[in-house]
């Protein structure tokens, strides 16, 4: 049996190790096909964890001993990019979907949300695109962000991505020289010389989405950051029978960190800071954004209302802004105003897409509504959130699904694997007859060995090949020595 | 305090006793005077390099003796245990305890855990399937267990970073710990540790609905 995975992020590996882990699949499968549109696998892991976590990084090291012991059984055809010319998702259905199964793992590729406001278009950037930039991503290592010096950053949005920013930006840049950080970003961010860090939320400080570790992170970053919190919100307590939802351990402890370290600013507006030798974070909680302006000062200023809070019958939060207060103005140096407001999935064509969860429909990973046996794992299942080891338990469901599938198609039992009944030519003939010059493991493991040895010259572990062009001639280059990862 | 390379040839040696075929590359490193070089063959052995000279490629001595502990005592059953003593004898006489692993599926699997030894490492040396994505550093949740309830009591209280994580563990209970922060000691011998069900028969739809 020969299944398919698209995506080699967290997703495609994390389904990968469940299909060969699976016990009703030993001896079953024959072999696992891995495409992934970069040259490069790990996606978000790579191009998404912060540059100062390696550590989060690790588990990339698992997924390549991973392919390692089972070099004979998965191929990765890197550089392929599914329905974006050379291999249509059509074509691996017939290929994979039809007998066994085609996995879809690749995330939301719909970029990011907007907030759909007044200047956003000409003044705000997507801290996605920053992420992106400073981890060396090739569609973004080249753009210039922060081209300005000024020092003062907004940032809406009330999740772990945009504590990432603030913390990227207010990370000094000898720490990020010891990481694969984009080096035009280290430079950029340390000419930037962030001082003054707005992050911006509707909700209040209990409703945020961020999780406690990124939190205490952000606010004991450094002796010399003054946390502030401004709660600009207003609560209707005239709405009966509605009460907050109970608070998870995680919001919990979020709240208890933040009342820790931070101290509340006196009223709604603006304070300056105590200390003025100091660096500083605010956490604005309670409004929402209207309009971004620019000035001749190469500045930006944000104008948000601040909001009237009450709970829905659901037990939710409800934001409605006030439309008769004095608005709230947040001002950012000119191109340090980002949006992380979450996500956005895209169901690639002919798969069906549920917009109100911003997920595709599935069963337990199963996709709903196609005939053939396609599967979904990670974002695309469930929609754009959550960390890494949600992906795993994620996984182990969609494979678990999918061998429930095989088992009831075949009455009780795995079919080890029926005869070959495609007359089609070998993905490999196919990719090469469409003209595509896809990376195979080996062809990763020698941009590895090369990012690794730039890396040495500059004092840290890895330097990331920042163009798809050096990717694939140093890929495709099979005189280039790779990394031997049975040595680790 | 940072050791030669002479150590690190000892390094080698213990390497060669699990991936013999990796030859090339340590004698590669030997014979290398160019700390690049060196730097980048032992990273890639995942040997502790030392903070202070990251750049010469030279071995932190305190990680270095705790990293063959850990090695030693990984190999200890294999069947190349002779050839380790050789390399490095004390750790193979390291006390043990009893633990007992119960899995996914409800199998009991009794198990020896060297003191000194986390629970993360002697799940993987005894093909336990517990994760450990990020390999002990705290930055991950994989390594999740329920302990058994008079162990439970003696283990230290969770440090800010482990609930940070665990907060974010699939299926919190009270008694949820990470494997890799247990390290075993005599006064835990006996303990149970319950691998969480994240699986199995999952509702059709587990999703909720955030709001915004």
């Amino acid at each position: 049996m020969r299944v398919g995975v698209i995506g080699a992020g967290p997703a495609g590996f994390y389904t990968i190790q469940s299909l060969l882990r699976h016990r009703d699949l030993q001896g079953k499968l024959r072999s696992i096909d891995l495409f992934e549109s970069l040259p490069v696998p790990f996606g978000l892991v790579r191009y998404g964890v912060a540059p100062d976590h390696p550590e989060v990084k690790r588990v990339a090291l698992h997924w390549s001993q991973l392919m390692e012991r089972h070099r004979s059984m998965v191929r990765y055809f890197g550089n392929v990019h599914v329905n974006g010319g050379g291999l249509s998702l059509d074509a691996l259905r017939r290929r994979y979907a039809r007998d066994a199964g085609l996995f879809l793992c690749m995330g939301a590729q719909g970029g990011d949300r907007k907030l759909g406001i007044l200047g956003e278009e000409q003044h705000m950037i997507s801290a996605r695109a920053l992420i992106a930039w400073y981890n060396g991503h090739p569609d973004f290592s080249k753009h210039a962000f922060l081209g300005q010096s000024g020092g003062e950053v907004v940032i809406v949005g009330n999740g772990n991505v945009a504590l990432d920013v603030a913390r990227m930006l207010l990370r000094s840049p000898a720490e990020l020289r010891h990481t694969d950080c984009n080096p035009a970003a280290i430079e950029a961010i340390e000419a930037f010389a962030a001082r003054t860090v707005h992050i911006v939320g509707r909700r209040d400080a209990a409703n945020a989405s961020w999780t406690a570790r990124e939190l205490r992170e952000l606010v004991t970053l450094a002796p010399d950051l003054d946390v502030v919190v401004h709660e600009a919100m207003r609560w209707n307590s005239d709405n009966p029978g509605t009460r907050p939802a109970p608070m998870s351990r995680s919001q919990q402890r979020a709240l208890q960190a933040l009342q820790h370290h931070a101290r509340y600013a006196e009223g709604g507006s603006h304070v300056a800071s105590r200390h003025p030798m100091k660096r500083s974070v605010h956490f604005w909680f309670g409004l929402t954004p209207l309009s971004l302006e620019g000035d001749a000062d190469q500045r930006v200023q944000l104008l948000c209302a601040p909001n009237e809070l009450s709970y829905g019958p659901d037990g939710h939060v409800q934001c409605r802004p006030l439309q008769d207060a004095q608005p709230v103005r947040l001002p950012a140096t000119a191109g340090a105003a980002f949006r992380s407001i979450g996500y956005i999935v895209e169901a690639p064509h002919g798969v069906p897409f549920d917009s109100s969860r911003n997920c595709i429909p599935n069963a337990s990973g199963r996709v709903l509504g196609l005939s053939d046996a396609v599967y979904v794992a990670g974002w695309l299942k469930h929609g754009p959130r959550g960390v890494i080891a949600n992906s795993l338990v994620d996984a182990q469901e969609t494979v678990d699904r999918f061998v429930r599938d095989l088992q009831h198609r075949n009455s009780g039992t795995v079919a080890s694997d029926g005869p070959s009944k495609t007359a089609e030519p070998g993905i490999e003939i196919l990719l090469e007859r469409n003209g595509v010059a896809y990376v195979d493991w080996d062809g990763w493991l020698r941009i590895d060995a090369e990012e690794h040895r730039n890396g040495l010259l500059q004092g840290t572990d890895r330097r990331k090949i920042l163009t798809r062009a050096e990717m694939l001639r140093i890929a495709l280059d099979t005189s280039v020595p790779k990394t031997d990862t049975q040595f680790s | 305090m940072n050791v030669p390379i002479k150590i690190s040839l000892r390094a080698l040696r213990l390497i060669n006793v699990k991936t013999p075929h990796n030859v090339s590359g340590c004698s590669m490193l030997s014979a290398s005077g160019n700390w690049a070089e060196r730097r980048l063959w032992l990273s890639a052995a995942g040997l502790p390099l030392s903070r202070t000279s990251r750049g010469r490629g030279e071995i932190h001595q305190r990680r270095w003796s705790r990293f063959l502990s850990q090695e030693a005592s990984s190999l200890r059953d294999d069947a190349n245990a002779q050839e380790v003593k050789a390399v490095e004898g004390p750790a193979a006489e390291v006390e043990t305890i009893s633990v007992t692993f119960v899995d996914r599926d409800g199998v009991r699997r009794p198990v020896r855990a060297p003191i000194g030894s986390s629970m993360l490492q002697v799940a993987h040396e005894n093909s336990i399937d517990l994760e450990g994505a990020c390999e002990g550093s705290l930055a991950c949740s994989t390594c999740h267990v329920y302990v058994s309830e008079p162990h439970l009591k003696r283990l230290s209280e969770p440090s800010d970073e482990e609930n940070d994580m665990l907060d974010l563990a699939f299926g919190l209970q009270e008694n949820s710990r990470l494997g890799c922060q247990i390290i075993a000691s005599r006064d835990l011998d006996g303990m149970e540790l319950t691998l969480p069900q994240a699986t199995r028969n999952m509702a059709v739809d587990g999703y909720v609905a955030k709001p915004h």
